[in-house]
């Protein structure tokens, strides 16, 4: 009979990542029912979220406006549209840190590609994240925005960002799975970097020192988000700085994932 | 055509404990060539699987024997490409389906309904098989009205029937089985037990991890017998059971 050689790791993970895309339809329906079912019995369903970021937004943003001496109007969408999408990324990164444990079982029982949990997660915290936008299009209509051809950079702006998203979560779900206390040194982090991002403070109204903002991968994560929701342009700086996270992250995950995707099974 | 080929096939895993886990320790571990952190040290590896070498065709219904610990069920793992080979290799031909686990992909706050499509999802249905098989499982259960209610609020009964009904419905050509499936006349009334010898005979391969040499003769023309991890013998059921029988040296040991 004939023989055939057994798949190298490149192929397999390869493969792995194909079969995800190939079942997007699950992943998504996967990420559907988990904000269905987070919501059930609830009458206004998810937009439980638009309320409580709404209630942390227009809570603490005129403190926090005065606190700094700021014009509300000034202030406010900066803020709001940061803390949004903050929840997004940090949304991501927690749950990634959970995505292989949490699935144990399933992966155990049946052949499931791994990328298959983290496309789950991503689509999952994007769909809460668009839960959130009617307190953006509030902030927008309250402080007096304006639509401009900037905002159209929302779009490449998002591109970047999930796939950004994507590695980050991939890169934590396998390092998480073998080491399980780096779930503690990643809430450690997310907790210190929501202070030192420009998220509650502006760098163009504050002084900062530049290198704290221009070196934080976080702001330009941000960047590419907030940037055209407020009708600005995304500086070069922010493109160059998430272009280059996404090279050096995807193929550091690349290279970890290749050599580890085999044994998560066994870690888990 | 449906076939299963294993050739040379290892399977090695580590067996972690708290120490291993850590990052610190194994950062600090390293740094200090083991002298301060000893947990931390190399997780010790295990050889679940060593060698293997099985061709099986359509037609094929392959038993598992062997005692407690031989590899059965990691086996049945790999053959699922659950667990990949460490070294050798897998090469299976036509749907693999592995029943290791009932209540896989069940969400107790879901409906009965929503999780005949989300188990049937993680069982590898697409949503087109799934909306054609669906009113037949709905059917099999008995439930009624209850398909429209959490499972949480379900019996152990009602659940086992639910996921049951669910797990037969499809025609894998490979069906890879964990004894407890077939076991207990008492679990399984009559009509499941229908249902469940229909599901078996339908797949083209068969490949069921047992120690029962009741369930073996009944469903089994061939037989793999493991122990610790190595492949002692592959051929007629008789055969292989009259081997076990010996090797354990107690005429009845096959029995549980």
């Amino acid at each position: 009979m004939e023989r055939r050689s057994y798949p190298t790791l490149n192929a397999l993970a390869l493969a792995d990542l194909a079969a995800s895309l190939r079942s997007t339809s699950f992943w998504m329906t996967l990420a559907w029912s988990d904000i269905l079912q987070r919501y059930r019995g609830s009458l206004i369903g998810p937009f439980w979220l638009t309320i409580s970021s709404g209630v942390f937004i227009f809570g603490l943003g005129p403190l926090y406006a005065s606190l700094f001496n700021l014009e509300i109007k000034k202030y406010l969408p900066f803020m709001a549209v940061g803390l949004l999408i903050w929840g997004f990324l940090t949304g991501v990164i927690n749950e990634s840190c959970r995505a292989m444990l949490d699935n144990a079982s399933v992966m155990k029982q049946v052949k499931l590609p791994r990328t298959l949990f983290i496309f789950q997660i991503v689509a999952r915290n994007f769909i809460i994240f668009l839960h959130t936008l009617p307190v953006y299009i509030i902030v927008f209509w309250y402080c007096d925005l304006h639509l401009s051809a900037n905002m159209l950079l929302v779009f490449p702006g998002a591109i970047l960002l999930l796939l950004n998203m994507f590695w980050i979560a991939l890169f934590l779900s396998i390092v998480c799975a073998r080491f399980r206390d780096v779930t503690q040194i990643v809430g450690s982090i997310i907790q210190l970097s929501f202070f030192v991002t420009p998220i509650i403070w502006n760098p163009a109204t504050q002084h900062a020192p530049s290198w704290v903002v221009d070196l934080n991968p976080f702001y330009a994560l941000i960047q590419l988000l907030r940037a055209p929701l407020l009708s600005e342009l995304i500086s070069w700086k922010v493109a160059a700085m998430a272009l280059l996270c996404l090279v050096v992250g995807g193929a550091a995950t690349t290279w970890l994932f290749v050599r580890a995707r085999k044994q998560i099974v066994y870690w888990i | 055509m449906s076939l299963v080929q294993l050739e040379q096939l290892s399977i090695e895993f580590p067996i972690m404990h708290a120490g291993h886990r850590s990052f610190k320790k194994t950062v600090l571990a390293r740094a200090t060539g083991g002298k301060i952190l000893t947990g931390a040290r190399a997780a010790p590896v295990v050889r679940a699987l060593s060698d293997i070498t099985v061709d099986m065709a359509a037609g094929d219904r392959v038993a598992l024997i062997g005692p407690n610990g031989a590899g059965k069920t990691t086996l049945l793992r790999a053959i699922a490409e659950i667990y990949e080979p460490t070294r050798g290799s897998v090469y299976t031909e036509g749907r693999v389906m592995a029943l290791l686990d009932l209540s896989l992909g069940m969400n107790h706050d879901i409906s009965g309904r929503e999780n005949i499509r989300l188990r049937g999802r993680y069982l590898g249905m697409t949503a087109q098989e799934i909306d054609a098989l669906a009113p037949e499982i709905a059917e099999f259960t008995e439930l009624g009205d209850y398909l429209d209610m959490p499972t949480r609020t379900y019996s152990s009964g009602m659940l086992l029937r639910l996921a049951f009904a669910i797990a037969t419905a499809i025609e894998p050509d490979i069906l890879l089985l964990d004894e407890w499936m077939m076991a207990g006349d008492a679990t399984f009334v009559t009509k499941a037990r229908n249902r469940m010898e229909r599901f078996v005979e339908r797949s083209k391969i068969l490949v069921l991890a047992s120690h029962s040499e009741e369930i073996i003769r009944q469903w089994c023309n061939k037989a793999m017998f493991m122990k610790g991890g190595e492949l002692i013998g592959y051929g007629d059921v008789g055969e292989m059971c009259a081997l076990y029988r010996q090797e354990v040296d107690r005429p009845d040991a096959i029995a549980i």
